[in-house]
């Protein structure tokens, strides 16, 4: 019977060897469907792009402390799988999927570390060693750890794909191009230098050189997204959503007057719905639109006010440009070089050339024809306004960062811009949060290095730790 | 000498029902005969003799022929209830000689009001078995535990027996497509648990052998304990044919509707409520926080007429008028909204049999229907059964046994659970539940005018209608399932004999999934198949030597092999989107999710042996040995043995016995069972997910496979004694038993940190000790008179968490959830040196007096990371009691349940108070409220709270806000009547010489109810994902009580 037990117990179910573009294509789409559906359920409401007006769903916007513990367990597993990826890869030497895993694994990891502060990091991804408890490392060893950092890690997948003659298999996001994920790679080297460039004195050197070495993002074409089926479950997460939890979601008061005050209004009426109160009106004014500011639960005043989302867009164009799934966009990587250049970590270009950049880019990420890209830039609120410009930049970058995961409050705490509201139903003491909480499984089960860290933190765990680049 | 023919009936004292298969001998002449299947008997004796009439379970009778006028009443003896008992393989054996507890229940006792569950029907008659029922009425899982839980992974349910085979108790619920609370999301259906097909009918007797002593030849499987079915044999004389007809109507009614109050509709405190916008935009109005009922404020409300339209017609009917407007409707309450929604069920159980034989052969065929149209939509349940026994003797040496039985259920409807929108319990309770002011008549409306198929016509839209939901949003099933078995036994020698014999349990279960358009989690409606076919094999051989003349000492020693196959295969199609509605197939999909195909296998070789010996029939020592080979472990670590052994001793045979005394028998066992892994636990693999678009892809599998992986083991050991007083007129037996199960094989949860969210290991220590008491007792008895015997089963049992596989400290067994809100969540966790059973949930910060602490009028809940113990599911003691009566020709009995301690958490509850439907949701509704409790002062000290809020911020964040998990605590202890039956036997109904007789009941079951929480019935259980869980009661449907009659007919 043993022979028969062999046959009996080979699972007929699943693959017993790994298969790595099938592997890459589910951390993509991990990666991108996650960063959009935690954007659409949550960050929004952190980044006070919406306000969710019922307090039966909205505490978590409301910066109460909570672990957000599936998209930590997202992040994992990607990791994970990336881990194989990498490992494999280097076994049969496709270099070139190697550096993709490298990426990969890079974007879970800083996710991680930028959304939970210190992780589990260099003795994590041991289970299959028997090592279930991972000791936790400083926000500074993700970043620069030698050998897994972030940043490290990205810069060996660059110089991997220049040189690079394999090719990538799998991929949902380029088709395989090496060249836009060297672009992709940079792009995110960029956002983490930046981040991290306050603490860390070697970031001007590295942005001026992937700057001076050129391969960036040209236009919002090369930028990092995902276009979603229209159907469940990888369907932009509005689209499928109960009705009652899309019809909670509103225009919050401090992007509606970032909208009024720079004259948006192609990105207010393409996001946002009229009002209640002026549903039927024809024609375009800024006080048929409104928002609402964070509440408990809104009154009736409150939600005949405030605009709720674009149906049209939302629930019924599953094609729309807006409705991708983004990671990292041309708008950004050109308001990060603005930010640079301003503050002087690079040299090549000027500020307001990637101002303009920035913005041109985030109106051509929704699909805004050039006319209405001119007249915005046009507007005097909108142009390059040295006095004024680091507030411009960030700003411009917060808007464009709508949807993409938790960019929006992860740039306020780096930045304090735009000046958020953390007066109105706040669950978290009066402050925006700066962190989730640890999984209540990293609580239980890996105790003793949770404590641990307990103790880094001062004892006990809060939502207003600040980890290492925030400090 | 003259002889006659002598013809008479036999009937059993206490219920006057026949006495089937007794032995009516003539004194002093080895002649006689045996009663067929309606309790006559006939045969040939001289005037002057004397009938000697005897059955197990009875006293011996001794009636001289000329006292032979009515039927013969044998008297139920307590001593000799079980005589001869049914044990592991099929094996009768005398109850005095078993060294470890069963208890047996007879036909009359299972079917007296028989439930369409079998199971159920053991509820309150076998001490330490507690029953728990499932939460959508007629057609739900009922949860079986005998002596508490020993396994964390496992279901905890015992083996099920048919004539010596195992047979499958489990149901293969329908994979989960988890969409958080989006679209695609299928609610839970609960499919039943496989031994609630069985016909109880058809049960001769059913043996429940509690320990893993009982049970270790039949390996682990048997491992918390065995409920062994005897079928019923046709028994009957010179080839005629005894008919049996059973026909049993009930209706069922709902047992108890939440109280609600009657004062306040909708809206959330500070604004009044109004309908707008197809109630898009109106959340904030559906907690019942409003403005107090008065019929003479007019308000918009859903229902509100215009023409020929409705208030939420109007965003759907685009060629309305402009402004065109709603009728502002009277602000009334309606609190009967549930009782209009429910009506009344009726269950028919109609069962005929046929039995004939002779001394030879006997054959046995049955046939029972089963009826239930539920109360409430299309809700149904069918089922057809068909049993075929035969029993031949070819030869003095050869004879077989086949047993057939064919099952064939269907239902239109088994109603969607769980929580959200499908089940319409949600509905009603779910979120803040459906507003007082709803008239739930108006939604029979359903569809939006000029909308059907496509918007419903409804008040909110996170709730569907609730109507359409039970009648269109269905969850059909066709089963077909055959459980049989074959059997040759061969007599070589007197002393030598062997049987080889192979059973099966096979079906293929057809379930098909409609939703139509317009529904939350459906929007272009939806269509799935699920397919199971489960295939279970058992082929056993055993050869006895049983030597004659051993002198003072008998023996008996066997041995035996079994081989255990079983073949699960699944399949699953899903199209969350239609192209067009009402049409339910695939080639109208929109959107199809890939098939999925599971396929699961696994066998088991078992060789095992046995030997009994005693000395003159006073002490008896058993002792057994199994091995097995289990093709779920690795390799070099599949085969593992297990012993047992058991003693008694008759001590009132040994030694005499005061005078009251009349039987005292004390026993001792002990016992060891392996346990393999489920199937595909040892190897790593890597999972394929749904494609995107028609991109492959494949993840690491989250569980990490372990090729180290060795058998978990139970010893325990168990001892007792029963002991009789007063010629038997009272017994007791009375047991305790400890068992301690270790490196049980456990998933364990890891932190995911580790790349793994979850590891096989070996490692989870459970002890589980307790007691049980049986009680019986005579208290009346007499000839022609009153007879009243009575049972009381008692049992309390603790399982302790005595070991964790290393490193963990804290084991989370199951949890239940709202979608996905992890942050709110129940938890079952086992932590060392605590009570197995425990529920952890989040609480409220107390002062160190105790005082709840508030923080703007508010009490502060404890971190989603902070959750300490709230209850235990599992009670202190659990008593039932069973009694007859009879007097003349009437009959009476009646079984009571009672369970002590125990918690559960009601999201019943969480609905009624948060939602405001709940009285105890009125205080503070005009003036706002001051919650009772404490302010931490900026020095530390505490003051008491004065910060006063609207009664519908207290209640809806505050006091109920569902963060918090220990205001929707409730204790578990009830009280239950669980059945009674009145009977009345009509005799010589088709004329003097006729046996044939008919007894009428009336029959009641659950019909009272004792508990503190009078919304919802304690006795429920969740189904989350795959898992059947106690001690949550998840929006289940209203329990019920069912009453009715019952006719039984024989001749």
């Amino acid at each position: 019977c043993k022979k028969e037990f062999q046959k009996l117990n080979k699972n007929p179910n699943t693959l017993e060897v790994a298969n790595d573009p099938s592997l890459v294509g589910n951390i993509e789409v991990n990666s991108f469907f996650n960063s959009a559906y935690n954007a659409w359920t949550l960050g929004n409401g952190m980044s006070q792009y919406a306000t969710f007006s019922q307090s039966y769903y909205n505490t978590l916007a409301r910066y109460i402390p909570a672990s957000n513990q599936p998209y930590w367990q997202v992040l994992y597993t990607d990791a994970r799988d990336a881990n194989q990826v990498i490992t494999d890869s280097k076994a049969n030497g496709n270099t070139a999927m190697q550096a993709v895993g490298l990426i990969l694994r890079s974007y879970s990891f800083a996710q991680l570390t930028d959304l939970w502060g210190d992780i589990p990091f260099k003795n994590a991804l041991q289970g299959q060693n028997g090592n279930f408890a991972a000791s936790y490392d400083g926000q500074q060893t993700v970043y620069t750890d030698p050998a897994l950092g972030v940043l490290p890690s990205l810069r060996a997948a660059d110089s991997l794909l220049k040189s690079s003659v394999t090719a990538i298999t799998g991929d949902l996001i380029y088709a395989g191009d090496i060249t836009k994920w060297r672009k992709f790679c940079n792009a995110l080297r960029l956002r983490y230098l930046l981040r991290a460039s306050s603490k860390l004195s070697s970031a001007a050197a590295e942005m001026q050189k992937i700057v001076s070495d050129g391969t960036i993002f040209q236009s919002a074409s090369e930028s990092a997204e995902l276009t979603l089926p229209s159907s469940v479950p990888y369907a932009f997460p509005s689209i499928t959503e109960r009705s009652g939890d899309y019809s909670i979601k509103y225009l919050n008061t401090l992007l509606y007057n970032f909208f009024v005050n720079t004259g948006d209004q192609q990105r207010l009426t393409l996001l946002f719905a009229k009002n209640v109160t002026n549903q039927n009106a024809t024609g375009f004014n800024f006080s048929y639109y409104g928002g609402m500011p964070i509440v408990s639960d809104a009154n009736t005043a409150q939600v005949n006010s405030a605009s709720g989302f674009n149906s049209s867009i939302f629930l019924s164009s599953p094609s729309s440009p807006v409705l991708k799934a983004r990671v990292i966009t041309y708008q950004e990587v050109e308001f990060i070089l603005a930010e640079a250049s301003l503050k002087g970590l690079i040299t090549t270009g000027s500020a307001a050339t990637y101002y303009v950049n920035g913005i041109t880019g985030a109106y051509a990420d929704y699909g805004i024809d050039a006319v209405s890209t001119a007249a915005y830039l046009s507007n005097p609120s909108v142009v390059y306004n040295p006095a004024n410009a680091l507030n411009q930049i960030i700003t411009q970058k917060w808007v464009g960062n709508f949807d993409v995961g938790f960019e929006g409050w992860i740039e306020y705490r780096r930045t304090g811009i735009p000046a958020f509201d953390a007066a109105s139903a706040n669950l978290n003491g009066g402050k925006i949060s700066t962190r989730f909480l640890y999984p209540p499984d990293e609580q239980t089960i890996n105790a003793v290095n949770y404590k641990a860290e307990l103790q880094v933190q001062g004892g006990t765990e809060s939502t207003s730790y600040k980890a290492w680049w925030e400090k | 000498q003259q002889t006659q023919t002598i013809t008479g009936k036999v009937i059993d004292a206490a219920d006057r029902t026949a006495v089937i298969g007794a032995n009516v001998r003539i004194k002093g002449i080895n002649k006689g005969a045996v009663t067929d299947a309606s309790g006559i008997f006939k045969l040939n004796a001289s005037p002057e003799a004397t009938l000697v009439i005897s059955y197990i379970g009875y006293l011996t009778k001794e009636v001289p022929v000329a006292m032979i006028h009515g039927p013969v009443l044998l008297t139920p003896d307590a001593k000799t209830l079980n005589t001869v008992v049914v044990t592991a393989l099929g094996i009768s054996k005398q109850s005095k000689a078993l060294g470890y507890s069963v208890q047996t229940l007879t036909a009359n006792q299972i079917a007296s009001v028989p439930d369409p569950n079998l199971v159920n029907d053991l509820q309150g008659k076998v001490a330490g078995v507690q029953i728990t029922n499932g939460s959508a009425g007629v057609g739900s899982t009922s949860r079986i535990v005998i002596r508490g839980e020993n396994s964390f992974s496992g279901t905890n349910q015992p083996l099920f027996v048919v004539d010596g085979v195992p047979i499958s108790n489990d149901t293969y619920f329908n994979d989960a497509v988890n969409n958080s609370s989006n679209q695609g999301t299928w609610a839970e259906v609960d499919w039943g648990n496989g031994a609630s097909e069985l016909n109880p009918n058809d049960v001769e007797k059913m043996t429940v052998l509690k320990g893993p002593a009982a049970a270790a030849l039949y390996g682990a499987r048997a491992s918390n304990g065995a409920i062994v079915i005897t079928t019923k044999k046709g028994r009957s004389k010179d080839g005629l044919v005894g008919v049996t007809f059973n026909s049993q109507t009930t209706v069922e009614t709902v047992m108890r509707f939440p109280e609600l109050q009657n004062q306040y509709g909708a809206g959330n405190g500070s604004v009044d409520y109004k309908y707008v916008n197809g109630g898009g935009s109106t959340e904030n109005n559906i907690p019942n926080f409003g403005r107090a009922f008065d019929p003479n404020y007019l308000v918009v409300q859903f229902d509100s007429p215009q023409g020929p339209y409705m208030a939420a017609d109007l965003n759907a009917v685009k060629t309305l008028p402009a402004g065109t407007l709603p009728t502002p409707t009277p602000w009334v309450a309606h609190t009967d909204n549930l009782n209009k929604f429910f009506g009344v069920g009726v269950t028919t159980q109609n069962n005929i049999s046929f039995a004939t034989g002779d001394d030879r052969n006997n054959y046995r065929f049955s046939v029972g229907n089963l009826y239930n149209h539920g109360n409430v939509g299309n809700i149904d349940l069918m089922r057809n059964m068909f049993s075929f026994r035969a029993e031949n003797k070819y030869t003095d040496k050869l004879s077989s046994s086949i047993y057939v039985n064919y099952i064939n259920s269907s239902s239109d409807n088994r109603p969607n659970i769980g929580y959200g929108s499908e089940n319409v319990m949600y509905t009603f309770h779910g979120v803040y539940g459906m507003p007082l002011n709803v008239n739930i008549e108006s939604l029979k409306k359903l569809w939006a005018a000029g909308q059907t198929d496509q918007t419903q016509f409804r008040y909110w839209n996170n709730h569907d209608n609730p109507y359409l939901t039970v009648n269109d949003n269905t969850n059909s099933f066709k089963k077909n399932r055959i459980i049989g078995n074959a059997q040759l036994n061969y007599q070589f020698t007197p002393e030598l004999s062997a049987f080889v014999r192979t059973g099966i349990d096979t079906y293929t279960d057809d379930r098909q999934g409609e939703r139509v358009f317009g529904t939350v989690r459906f929007p272009n409606g939806g269509f799935r198949t699920d397919n199971v076919t489960y295939v279970e094999n058992n082929t056993d051989f055993l050869l006895n030597y049983k030597p004659k003349n051993t002198g003072e000492f008998h023996v008996n020693v066997a041995g035996g092999g079994n081989r255990f196959k079983q073949s699960i295969n699944y399949v699953r199609n899903i199209a969350n989107s239609l192209i067009a509605p009402d049409l339910y197939n695939f080639s109208n999909a929109l959107t199809l999710l890939p098939p999925e195909y599971i396929r699961q296998e696994r066998a088991t070789y078992s060789l095992y042996g046995f030997g009994d010996i005693d000395y003159k029939g006073l002490v008896y020592l058993n002792v057994t040995g199994r091995n097995d080979w289990s093709s779920t472990l690795p390799t070099n670590r599949n085969s593992y043995f297990y012993p047992s052994a058991s003693l008694s001793a008759i001590v009132s045979d040994i030694f005499k016995m005061p005078e009251p005394v009349s039987f005292f028998k004390i026993r001792l066992s002990g016992a060891q069972v392996g346990h393999d892994a489920d199937p595909y636990s040892i190897n790593n693999t890597f999972t394929t997910i749904t494609p995107f678009n028609s991109t492959p892809l494949t993840t690491i599998t989250n569980t990490l496979a372990n090729s180290n992986l060795k058998p978990s083991t139970t010893d325990s050991y168990e001892g007792g004694f029963e002991i009789r007083f007063l010629k038997d007129r009272i017994g007791l037996d009375a047991t305790y038993y400890i068992s301690n199960t270790k490196d049980e094989i456990v998933q364990v949860p890891v932190p995911i940190s580790s790349g793994y969210s979850a590891a096989f290991v070996n490692g989870g220590k459970i002890r589980d000790k307790g007691i049980e008491l049986v009680l019986n007792a005579a208290p009346l008895r007499s000839e022609n008179g009153l007879n009243w015997t009575m049972t009381f089963n008692f049992s309390h049992d603790v399982s302790t968490v005595t070991g964790l596989p290393d490193g963990l400290s804290s084991y989370k067994y199951a949890d239940v959830t709202q979608y996905d809100r992890y942050y709110r969540s129940i938890q079952y966790n086992a932590v060392v040196g605590e009570r197995f059973g425990n529920i952890y949930g989040r609480y409220f910060k107390r002062a160190p007096d105790g005082q709840i602490i508030y923080q703007n009028g508010l009490p502060v809940t404890s971190d989603e990371t902070d959750r300490k113990v709230l209850g235990n599911y599992n009670p202190d003691f659990i008593l039932g009691w069973y009694n007859n009566f009879s007097y003349k020709n009437f009959n009476f009995g009646m079984t009571w349940d009672w369970r002590q301690g125990g918690s559960y958490y009601s999201y019943t509850e969480l609905g009624l108070l948060q939602g405001g439907m709940s009285p105890l949701t009125l205080p503070g509704r005009t003036d706002g409220i001051v919650g009772q409790g404490v302010m931490l002062n900026a020095n530390g000290t505490y003051s008491p709270n004065t910060v006063k809020v609207t009664a519908a911020n207290y209640y809806l964040n505050g006091i109920y806000n569902p963060n918090n998990n220990e205001e929707f605590i409730y204790s578990a202890t009830y009280l239950k009547l669980r059945e009674v039956k009145l009977g009345y036997t009509f005799k010589h109904i088709l004329g003097k010489q006729s046996p044939a007789s008919l007894n009428a009941s009336l029959v009641g079951r659950n019909l009272l109810l004792f508990t503190q929480n009078k919304d919802v019935d304690p006795e429920n259980l969740a189904l989350r994902g795959n898992k059947i869980l106690p001690g949550i009661e998840f929006l289940s449907y209203p329990s019920t009580r069912s009453f009715g009659f019952n006719v039984n007919f024989s001749f």
